[in-house]
């Protein structure tokens, strides 16, 4: 039980996200609350470098977010069961416990369902990752004086940016990204909320033709059974930077929807401060922020 | 819908209750409003205890002097009582049985003994008008009369002699001689031999 003798004012102060492409390769981003775009941003080789980071720009040590990589957990889409929101973590861990690569106890599991038309379904997304590892990453970031207090995955993130960026989010988006393993993924997106993902196939070159050729046919099979099963019609495509050199021209031709690259506008990095290996984990990064 | 994936695992907490410095505030008033109304019923109560306690206290003093009153009485009544006083005499005649069933054989008989040995002591012309013997027979006190005063002395003599009064010695006390007639008033008494 707790008395409030006086009010407390709001939060000032900054807080500190931090995205991961691996164990030597971080993006920390120093956040003022309220401020959609990072006051600094930095990219680390170590958890301490990001200490270092922290220390310089004192942000609140207390309160880190981590933004996962897409190949250091698993995804899947999985029945949900009747429960309140809240309860979901601890409820679907037995659930799927035939499932998992690990004991329940040993794995460490999350989950959020993705609505129909807007209503809520029994489907959802869950995703796990090894114990050991969580409690890895957590011990590593203790070492150092830095708490993490949410370990999250990067759809997410995309998710909140891709809505950010469009000012008529109750259109279903389509996202088209290179996940860190290479992969092409679609994502689609209505107003803030992930509502399908697939992988097409491994990215490829502007001259790979037979890949790419590949990745539009994958596009183009996921929109009809989006559009027949779910009645989810996308009306723009958004391509990252980093595929649309490949096929934007391609999409437009042949599933004849609007194809854009994501712009980030005034949330982009400053010139020079992240380079092409370290761009595509910014983008999670800064979506996470927005939500 | 908001969706989220944390794979920090935070078990669900029980809601904190919390109050504000306003609800602090009144709950203080309210405890204390609380803790008056319930002093002040207590002080009442004890003021309505103490003065029941004086109350009840006066009247077991007025009982108590009625309880002495009435066992005086009572003391009084039973003293007085006819049962108590026939008691009483029952159980002075039942000491008196007793006494004589222990002893009255033994007087009967030392005093029937002594009237006997009066009559053997007793000699012609002399007449016994008054017999007193004590309990245990330890003194005599006679009074008669006589025609010859000699005869007297010969009746004195024969008690000395008697075996029956060895304990005693009789002596002529008192010789009345009328003016008119021949009897002669005579009295005997006896003392112990020492």
């Amino acid at each position: 039980m707790r008395f409030i003798l006086r009010r407390q004012p709001p939060a000032q102060g900054s807080y500190l996200m931090v995205a991961m492409a691996s164990a030597s390769h971080y993006i920390a981003a120093a956040f003022c609350q309220g401020q959609t775009k990072p006051e600094h941003i930095t990219v680390a080789d170590s958890v301490e470098a990001i200490a270092t980071f922290a220390d310089d720009y004192e942000v609140d040590k207390d309160n880190i977010t981590l933004i996962l990589c897409n190949n250091s957990y698993k995804l899947t889409i999985h029945d949900m069961p009747d429960l309140a929101d809240d309860d979901l973590q601890d409820a679907i861990r037995w659930q799927i416990d035939s499932e998992l690569d690990f004991s329940p106890e040993d794995t460490a599991v999350d989950a959020f369902r993705v609505p129909d038309q807007g209503r809520v379904t029994d489907s959802g997304y869950l995703a796990t990752k090894p114990l050991k590892e969580v409690d890895s990453l957590q011990a590593s970031f203790s070492e150092h004086n830095l708490k993490l207090a949410n370990i999250t995955i990067a759809e997410l993130g995309l998710a909140h940016l891709i809505t950010h960026l469009f000012s008529d989010n109750s259109q279903v988006l389509a996202a088209l990204y290179v996940t860190s393993t290479d992969q092409v993924q679609l994502m689609l997106v209505q107003q803030g909320t992930l509502l399908f993902i697939r992988k097409l196939g491994p990215a490829a070159t502007a001259f790979d033709i037979e890949q790419n050729n590949n990745i539009i046919d994958q596009c183009q099979r996921t929109f009809a059974y989006a559009q027949n099963q779910r009645q989810l019609s996308p009306s723009t495509i958004l391509l990252t930077r980093d595929i649309s050199s490949q096929i934007k021209q391609r999409l437009e031709n042949q599933l004849k929807v609007k194809v854009q690259v994501l712009d980030l506008g005034s949330l982009a990095p400053d010139t020079n401060t992240l380079d092409d290996r370290s761009y595509p984990y910014y983008l999670p990064l800064i979506g996470m922020n927005l939500a | 819908m908001k969706q989220s994936i944390n794979f920090i695992y935070i078990p669900p907490k029980i809601p904190d209750p919390r109050f504000s410095c306003k609800q602090l505030i009144l709950f203080t008033i309210g405890f204390a409003c609380i803790l008056f109304i319930t002093l002040i019923i207590q002080g009442v109560r004890l003021y309505i205890a103490s003065d029941a306690l004086a109350t009840a206290q006066a009247h077991q003093s007025t009982y108590q002097n009625k309880i002495t009153k009435l066992a005086g009485q009572l003391s009084t009544i039973k003293e007085n009582s006819p049962v108590i006083r026939l008691q009483k005499q029952i159980d002075d005649n039942q000491a008196a049985i007793s006494y004589l069933d222990e002893h009255g054989d033994e007087q009967q008989s030392t005093v029937t003994n002594l009237f006997y040995s009066l009559g053997e002591a007793i000699v012609p012309d002399v007449w016994l008008t008054i017999i007193e013997i004590d309990d245990l027979g330890n003194r005599v006190y006679l009074v008669g009369r006589t025609n010859q005063l000699a005869q007297v002395y010969k009746f004195v003599d024969n008690l000395n002699d008697h075996s029956a009064f060895s304990h005693l010695e009789f002596e002529l006390d008192n010789i009345k001689i009328p003016e008119h007639g021949d009897n002669k008033a005579f009295s005997v008494f006896s003392r112990e031999q020492p």
